[in-house]
C-alpha cells in the first residue's frame, strides 16, 4: 500500500535520506518540515491528506515532536512515528498519549523505519 | 466569749519552729522567737517593714532571682489560696554590722483566710538548710565545672507558678543583661521562635499531665533583639513534690554552631545534587549529538550508495554502510549503567542480524544469544564479526531452507564462543571482499583477546570466535 508521508527533521540530510529511503519504497513523500509550524503549514496546504508523519523530538527553533504529534494528531489525526536518538521515557510517556505508530532509536536500520511505516497500511 | 482572752501574740512569738507572718501586703507583722534567732533579727527591726525590703537582696549576688523568686511564690499563695513549697533559695542575711551572711533555705508559705475568705496573712516556714546546701558544695562545684565543660547551662522551672530560675548562662544565650531577664519564664517563652514554642508548651503540659513522664528534651529557637537566631537544645527531668506539684530541672546547650554546620553541609550536598544532575542532563545531550552524527554519518553513505549505478561498486558501498552500522548500531543500544555504559548484547544482535537479513522467509536467522550485557568496547568488535560472518553467509544460496544460526554463549571453561552456522563459503564470491572480511574478523577477534577459526561440518561451515568473557587488565 502506498502512503503519504511528511517528514518532520531538521536535520537535513537525514530528512533526504529518509525522503529517499521511503521512495525507494514506494511511499509519497508530501514533503519536509524542520520545525512545528512548518509542520503544520504543511500540513494545512496538503488539506490533511497525510497519512503519517515521521517525527523527530527536538526540532529546530525549540520547538518539540511531541507538541507537533499532538497538534497533527488533533487537527487531522495524523498519526506520527517518532525517530530520534533522544527517546528516553519520559518521552515516550509524553508521545504516547497522541496514539503514535512506535518509536526508532536513531541511527536507525532502513529496515525499522519501514518495518514500522508498513505497519500502518497492514 | 472567752472570760480569758488567748494571747495570741505570746503563742506565735513562742513557737518553736521559725515562723514569719505577713499581712497580704507583704508587710511583716510577727514572727517567732526562734525565726529572730534564725535570721539575727529584732521584732522592732523588721514588724512593719515589707518583706522585700526587710530582707533585702545581696548587693554582692546581683543577678541572682532569689528575691524575685520569693516574691513569685508569695503573690501565688494571694491570688490562689494555695500553699506553696518553695525549692532552695539563697536568701542571704543582712548582719547587725554590716554585710550579708549566706544562708539557703527552703521556705513553704501557707495561707491565712479572713471570715470572708480573702487571704489575710501569710505564714512563712523558712527551713535553714544552709548546713546541707554547703555539704553539697563539693558536689555542686563539680556540676558547675561539667556543665562548664560541656557548655550547658542549668534550669529550673515551675510551670505551675511560672517560676523559672537558671544559671546566668541562660540568660546571656536568650540575650538578657544580668537581672534583666526576672523571675518568670514568660519573657523567656517570648524569645523563642514562634514556630517551636507551640511543641515546647505542649511537651511542658504533657510533662504536668503524665506523672509516668520523667524525662523531657526540647530543640527550638531563640530569636535575639538584634534578630539574630540561636538553636538551642535542652534536656530535663521532672521533680514532683510531696504535694504533687511539678518541678522541672534540666541543662540547656546552644547548638548554633552545629546547627549552622549542619546547613552548610545541606547546602554542599543539595549543590553536589545540583551538579550531578547538571552532569546527567549534559551526559543525555552528548548521548543524543553523538547518536545524531552517526546517523548522519550513516545517512550521507546511503544517500550516496542509493545513486551508484555500478555493481562492483554498489557491492563495496553497500558492505561499507553495513560494516558503519554494524559500529553506530551499538550506540543506539547504549544504556547506563551505575559506572559504565553497556549494551544488552542479546537484544543488539538480533536487531543487527534481522537488519542484514531482512525478514525474508528464504533467508531465515536464528539468534540463539545468551542475555548478557556488554561494554561497547567489546560489543563493537563483536558487531563487526557478526556483521562481517552473516553477509558472507547470506551470500550463498540456502541449502534446504537451513536457518543460519548466530549463537553467542557460556562455554564450561568459563570462555564465551561466538558461532556462525551457515552455508559453506563458495568461491562464486568476490575474493577481495572476503579478504578484507576476514582480516576484519581476525582483527576484531585480537582485539577482544578472542581467536577466529573455521569448522567444516556436514552441514557448512561453522566459524567461531572463543574469546575470554571481561577484557584482559
Amino acid at each position: 500500500m502506498i502512503l503519504r508521508v511528511m517528514i518532520v527533521e531538521d536535520e537535513m540530510l537525514l530528512a533526504l535520506d529518509l525522503e529517499d529511503m521511503l521512495m525507494d519504497a514506494g511511499h509519497i513523500v508530501v514533503g519536509q518540515a524542520s520545525d512545528m509550524d512548518q509542520a503544520i503549514s504543511l500540513a494545512e496546504r496538503v488539506e490533511g491528506k497525510v497519512d503519517i508523519a515521521i517525527m523527530d523530538v527536538n526540532l529546530a527553533r525549540g520547538s518539540n515532536g511531541v507538541d507537533t504529534a499532538a497538534a497533527l494528531r488533533q487537527r487531522w489525526n495524523i498519526p506520527s512515528l517518532f525517530v530520534s536518538g533522544n527517546l528516553d521515557e519520559r518521552t515516550r510517556e509524553l508521545a504516547s498519549q497522541w496514539q503514535p505508530i512506535g518509536f526508532v532509536g536513531k541511527p536507525y536500520s532502513e529496515r525499522e523505519v519501514l518495518a514500522a511505516i508498513s505497519a500502518v497500511s497492514a | 466569749m472567752l472570760k480569758h482572752p488567748t494571747n495570741f501574740a505570746a503563742i506565735l512569738s513562742g513557737m518553736p519552729q521559725p515562723y514569719l507572718v505577713l499581712d497580704a501586703a507583704l508587710t511583716i507583722v510577727g514572727a517567732s522567737k526562734a525565726y529572730l534567732a534564725l535570721t539575727e533579727r529584732s521584732l522592732e527591726d523588721i514588724v512593719g517593714r515589707n518583706i522585700l525590703e526587710a530582707f533585702p537582696e545581696n548587693p554582692d549576688e546581683t543577678g541572682t532571682v532569689e528575691q524575685g523568686t520569693l516574691a513569685v511564690s508569695l503573690r501565688h499563695v494571694i491570688e490562689t489560696g494555695q500553699p506553696h513549697e518553695m525549692a532552695v533559695i539563697q536568701y542571704d542575711i543582712p548582719q547587725p554590722g554590716g554585710g550579708f551572711a549566706q544562708r539557703f533555705w527552703t521556705p513553704v508559705h501557707t495561707p491565712v483566710a479572713g471570715e470572708d475568705g480573702q487571704i489575710e496573712y501569710i505564714i512563712q516556714n523558712p527551713m535553714d538548710v544552709t548546713e546541707s546546701v554547703l555539704k553539697g558544695r563539693e558536689a555542686d562545684a563539680r556540676l558547675r565545672v561539667a556543665l562548664h565543660a560541656a557548655d550547658l547551662a542549668s534550669w529550673e522551672y515551675e510551670p505551675e507558678i511560672d517560676l523559672w530560675r537558671r544559671s546566668h548562662s541562660v540568660d546571656e544565650m536568650f540575650g538578657f543583661q544580668p537581672g534583666e531577664g526576672g523571675p518568670v519564664a514568660a519573657p523567656f517563652f517570648a524569645r523563642m521562635h514562634p514556630d517551636d514554642l507551640p511543641g515546647v508548651m505542649e511537651i511542658l503540659r504533657s510533662m504536668m499531665e503524665c506523672p509516668d513522664k520523667t524525662v523531657m528534651t526540647f530543640n527550638y529557637r531563640i530569636i535575639l533583639p538584634s534578630a539574630e537566631v540561636k538553636y538551642v537544645a535542652s534536656r530535663g527531668e521532672v521533680l514532683r513534690t510531696s504535694t504533687g506539684k511539678v518541678r522541672m530541672i534540666g541543662v540547656l546547650m546552644d547548638v548554633t554552631a552545629d546547627r549552622v554546620r549542619e546547613a552548610e553541609l545541606e547546602k554542599a550536598v543539595e549543590a553536589q545534587g545540583e551538579l550531578l544532575a547538571q552532569k546527567e542532563l549534559l551526559l543525555a545531550e552528548v548521548n543524543h549529538r553523538v547518536k545524531n552524527s552517526l546517523q548522519l554519518v550513516v545517512s550521507t553513505l546511503r544517500l550516496q550508495a542509493r545513486r551508484l549505478e555500478e555493481p562492483a561498486i554498489i557491492e563495496a558501498f553497500e558492505r561499507a554502510i553495513s560494516r558503519v552500522r554494524a559500529i553506530v548500531s551499538v550506540h543506539e543500544r547504549l544504556y547506563r549503567t551505575t559506572n559504565s555504559l553497556t549494551v544488552d548484547i542479546a537484544d543488539h544482535l538480533r536487531n543487527l542480524c534481522l537488519d542484514l537479513a531482512g525478514d525474508q522467509p528464504e533467508r531465515r536467522v536464528v539468534v540463539e544469544v545468551e542475555s548478557m550485557e556488554m561494554p561497547t568496547e567489546r560489543a563493537i568488535p563483536l558487531s563487526v564479526i557478526v556483521n562481517e560472518l552473516l553477509a558472507d553467509s547470506l551470500k550463498e544460496p540456502a541449502r534446504g531452507g537451513k536457518p543460519i544460526v548466530v549463537s553467542l554463549k557460556h562455554l564450561p571453561d568459563g570462555k564465551l564462543e561466538l558461532a556462525v552456522q551457515g552455508p559453506t563459503r563458495s568461491a562464486t564470491q568476490a575474493v577481495s571482499q572476503t579478504e578484507l572480511g576476514m582480516k576484519l574478523v581476525n582483527t576484531m577477534a585480537a582485539q577482544i583477546d578472542g581467536v577466529f577459526r573455521e569448522e567444516r561440518t556436514a552441514e557448512g561451515t561453522r566459524a567461531v570466535v572463543l574469546f575470554p568473557k571481561d577484557a584482559s587488565a
